[in-house]
């Protein structure tokens, strides 16, 4: 599991090695987090660059066992505090189908299509339900360790979730 | 490999496969395939922070003057959430990039126009305002390829450029002061001196004044920028003070006072450079520890 748990005592204060290594840990599921409520790659990365120099500042407080909550807690407090809500536009790149052939150009247009519209529907979905969709999906995270990301309940990933589903069903059909 | 065989062996995708899904199957597969772009390796996101950190860069709030009571409000709330950790609710949009010494650094601006920066040379700009105004300060040495658009500005401590869309090198270390430009034209001031310069040609700062005159540089752009220093009767001790930034190397040197040198070197090895540099000139020299040079002038 997460790289610093399965400690025994709760160290305060972490080292250059520890901090490396937590980069090496965090780093792309904090870059997931931020892309998934921004749809921007840059944005994503300028945040974790800037969650992790304001970690080392604070290196000396930083509980190991609590590091990855406060990764969170800090680049979702830089996001929401420096980009206003904007509309979003996904660009996921889309791998699966590499591996097969299509049957026809025209069955691979309409997969495109599908994908195209998938990702439209990502981002009108309202971004709490979507954040916990992706990472599910995506990250392939249990319910209980999106709850631990997000400080939030399993009952409210459970919800949100719900909600996420639903949403996709309804603009989907309505497309297609 | 013969594309059509490569394709044979993957496996065939048909429609009426794909018809068969539901929607949340559909919707589940093409998730299953999908990446978060990245626009830069990890190690390279590493790196700069680590620049970012050995720059003592700090994330500081400094934006936040329209604040409503809502948002005060809400934002001592994150505060005291968070307090044991995290004062400051952040917002600093300085960018720095810094190239150490023995190091060279390339990096691409938010409008794609690109940078080499050389040794011992820092850029900065502001992220949030680059958009509407291309302006960076810069100390010490870069090489600039800039994407056609709004005026793009360079801001040393002696002088600015200013160039629309082309290619150039400046150089501002302490006193010294020169630009090249390569393509396009370019605009250089100190003051109120103004001079603009053409595809070929350099301004240098001597004595309070700006000299245009031409250069010649075989490979079309900043030699250091692919590893050769070119060097046009340049003071000695100016040569010593770029060697000891291109290799991260202490030089204590005597006997150079007022002499120059004109040559090439590249930046592949020390003691090849230090050779290039000490033999026409009668120095010798010697490495301790790796990176202590002596130069001196050479024993009768």
């Amino acid at each position: 599991m997460g790289l610093l748990s399965g400690k025994i005592f709760s160290i305060t204060g972490i080292d250059q090695k520890g901090f490396e290594r937590l980069f090496e840990a965090y780093c792309d599921e904090l870059q997931h987090y931020i892309y998934y409520r921004s749809g921007d790659a840059e944005i994503a990365e300028d945040i974790v660059q800037d969650t992790f120099l304001k970690v080392w500042e604070i290196r000396d407080s930083v509980k190991v066992d609590t590091a990855r909550a406060l990764l969170y807690t800090i680049a979702s407090n830089l996001y929401a505090n420096r980009f206003k809500r904007q509309k979003l536009r996904f660009k996921f790149e889309q791998t699966i189908l590499e591996d097969r052939t299509f049957e026809s150009p025209e069955f691979e247009l309409e997969v495109k299509e599908f994908d195209n519209k998938l990702q439209q529907v990502l981002a009108g979905m309202n971004e709490k339900s979507r954040v916990v969709f992706l990472m599910s999906r995506i990250d392939q995270m249990t319910y209980n360790e999106i709850a631990k990301r997000l400080d939030i309940s399993v009952k409210a990933v459970e919800k949100r979730m719900k909600k996420a589903l639903e949403y996709v069903h309804d603009k989907i059909e309505q497309r297609f | 490999m013969d594309i059509r065989n490569e394709n044979m062996n993957k496996p065939k995708f048909s429609k009426t496969d794909f018809d068969k899904l539901s929607v949340g199957e559909k919707t589940n597969l093409l998730i299953s395939g999908y990446h978060v772009p990245q626009k830069q390796a990890k190690a390279t996101t590493f790196e700069i922070i680590r620049q970012r950190i050995e720059q003592g860069e700090q994330i500081q709030e400094t934006a936040k003057r329209h604040l409503n009571i809502y948002w005060a409000a809400a934002s001592i709330a994150v505060i005291a959430l968070a307090a044991t950790f995290y004062f400051n609710v952040i917002i600093s949009q300085a960018k720095v990039v810094f190239a150490e010494r023995g190091r060279h650094v390339e990096y691409t601006l938010p409008d794609g126009s690109e940078i080499k920066i050389n040794s011992d040379s820092k850029i900065s700009y502001s992220a949030n305002k680059f958009g509407q105004n291309r302006e960076l300060n810069l100390s010490g040495e870069a090489y600039f390829s800039v994407k056609k658009g709004a005026p793009f500005v360079v801001k040393t401590s002696i002088g600015k450029v200013e160039v629309l869309g082309t290619t150039f090198n400046v150089f501002s270390r302490e006193k010294d002061f020169h630009v090249s430009c390569n393509t396009g034209k370019v605009r250089v001031s100190v003051g109120a001196q103004t001079v603009t310069i053409e595809p070929g040609e350099k301004v240098v700062w001597v004595d309070g004044v700006l000299k245009k005159s031409s250069f010649t540089d075989e490979d079309g752009k900043a030699g250091w920028t692919i590893g050769k220093f070119r060097f046009d009767n340049i003071p000695l001790i100016s040569i010593f003070d770029e060697i000891e930034r291109q290799f991260n190397v202490k030089i204590s040197a005597t006997g150079i006072e007022n002499r120059y040198f004109t040559g090439s070197f590249s930046n592949t090895k020390l003691n090849e450079v230090l050779e290039t540099v000490c033999l026409p000139m009668n120095l010798e020299y010697d490495i301790k520890d790796g990176n202590k040079v002596n130069v001196k002038p050479k024993d009768k």
